[in-house]
């Protein structure tokens, strides 16, 4: 499928004409994205480190992860409208760029695999990890830490693609 | 005379093989930047865990000072690692760095990030941690978790600002700025 | 769903997830050595055939 219309149609819109012009303001959106990042992946990654019991061993996950999706969502709201605004003044340089696919194919992949299995695992960890009172059923430690495993390197190949966006 | 001492301590840096090196190598740059930058998604992340925590708004059920003391050592060890390749960056682009008005807003930032840090630990310290448990902590932590959280923001901004030459010494720029950047030879030439 | 079919499931995913997202990484770092290389020495390496 050739999606190289989609950047040209990006390219020659009333948005990319805003972004080309207001440099300081690009900046200024920039940063948001990366404070963005910074919510996203701190939040992700105390989750993830949690399960692995590297930080935070004995203090209930629920409540952790609990506290930690209202603000994933939001930094994942703020990312993408970032990331567009971004992505208007660069739009005919990513259409050729492989960095951007792979970090698109990543953040889809990230964004479903975070709703479906994450969530629906770190809600059924064991009481060794998840330190929330026995469960009935629950899945094995080792399921629930390579979901964290799998998750961080997720975020982490999203968040460094993108950054090599602009090396390439 | 400042500027003067910063410039001679960056130019002697750039005579270095190793900083040419590390500049040219387009790609090993790039992972010490992307070590930097990514860095910050552990540091910045954990402090952001801490400071909601403390101005009240989230993980109102997790007593602060154990989510202070445990996420002590994930966030410095994002801090030291950030700190060692800040200072590679540093070394592969010393001059235009030294006289970068952005790098100068953004050590300045740092100090005073960085002072209010130890404030903050003072004060937890100070205080019986009779809020520990309290849903929303006393207002002087909470101005100060404000103060964190906007100050860290800001030398991240500072940090992105630096890639872009608007006020770089080649640019015609004010006096002032001039001095602020330490672009020393242009002060010199325009008196 | 339930409890052990999630498991195995959750297992399937995370596995492809780190073997396809390694692979990736192993080319890049590849990559990064090589040009390394190339930047250092005075010829050609053979691995920027390959890049």
């Amino acid at each position: 499928m050739d999606v190289v219309f989609i950047f040209q149609w990006l390219d020659t819109s009333a948005l990319a004409d805003f972004t080309k012009t207001w440099a300081g303001l690009f900046a200024m959106v920039q940063t948001v994205h990366i404070l963005s990042m910074v919510m996203l992946c701190g939040m992700m990654m105390l989750g993830d480190l949690r399960m692995l019991n590297v930080v935070l061993k004995g203090v209930p996950s629920e409540a952790i992860i609990a506290n930690t999706k209202k603000w994933i969502y939001l930094a994942l709201v703020l990312i993408i409208l970032s990331g567009i605004y971004e992505a208007s003044a660069i739009a005919m340089k990513l259409a050729y760029n492989t960095f951007f696919f792979a970090k698109m194919a990543g953040l889809s992949m990230g964004i479903i695999f975070m709703l479906s299995l994450r969530n629906a695992v770190y809600l059924r960890a064991p009481e060794q990890i998840g330190a929330n009172g026995e469960r009935a059923e629950s899945v094995p430690v080792w399921v629930v830490k390579l979901v964290a495993l799998a998750n961080l390197l997720i975020w982490f190949s999203v968040a460094a693609t993108g950054r090599w966006i602009g090396f390439s | 005379m400042l500027n003067e001492l910063l410039l001679k301590f960056a130019t002697w840096l750039d005579t270095f093989q190793a900083s040419t090196d590390l500049h040219e190598a387009l790609y090993m740059y790039g992972w010490v930047e992307g070590t930097h930058v990514l860095t910050l998604t552990l540091f910045l992340g954990m402090l952001l865990v801490i400071d909601l925590r403390l101005l009240g708004v989230a993980f109102k059920e997790i007593p602060a000072s154990t989510l202070i003391e445990r996420l002590d050592r994930p966030m410095m060890i994002g801090f030291i690692i950030m700190l060692i390749s800040g200072a590679l960056l540093y070394f592969a682009i010393p001059v235009r760095s030294t006289q970068s008005i952005w790098f100068r807003v953004k050590v300045i930032l740092l100090v005073a990030a960085g002072i209010n840090a130890l404030l903050i630990r003072n004060m937890t310290r100070a205080s019986d941690m009779s809020w520990d448990n309290d849903p929303v902590p006393p207002k002087r932590i909470r101005i100060g978790a404000t103060l964190s959280l906007g100050l860290w923001a800001l030398v991240v901004a500072a940090g992105r600002m630096m890639a872009y030459d608007w006020w770089d010494c080649h640019k015609e720029i004010p006096y002032f700025m001039y001095w602020a950047a330490g672009c020393v030879n242009e002060m010199a030439a325009f008196e | 769903m339930t409890t052990n079919t999630l498991s195995k499931v959750a297992a399937i995913f995370s596995i492809a997830i780190i073997v396809g997202w390694g692979f990736y990484w192993s080319v890049q770092v590849r990559d990064t050595m090589c040009l390394l290389e190339m930047a250092t020495s005075e010829e050609m390496p053979e691995c920027a055939d390959t890049l």
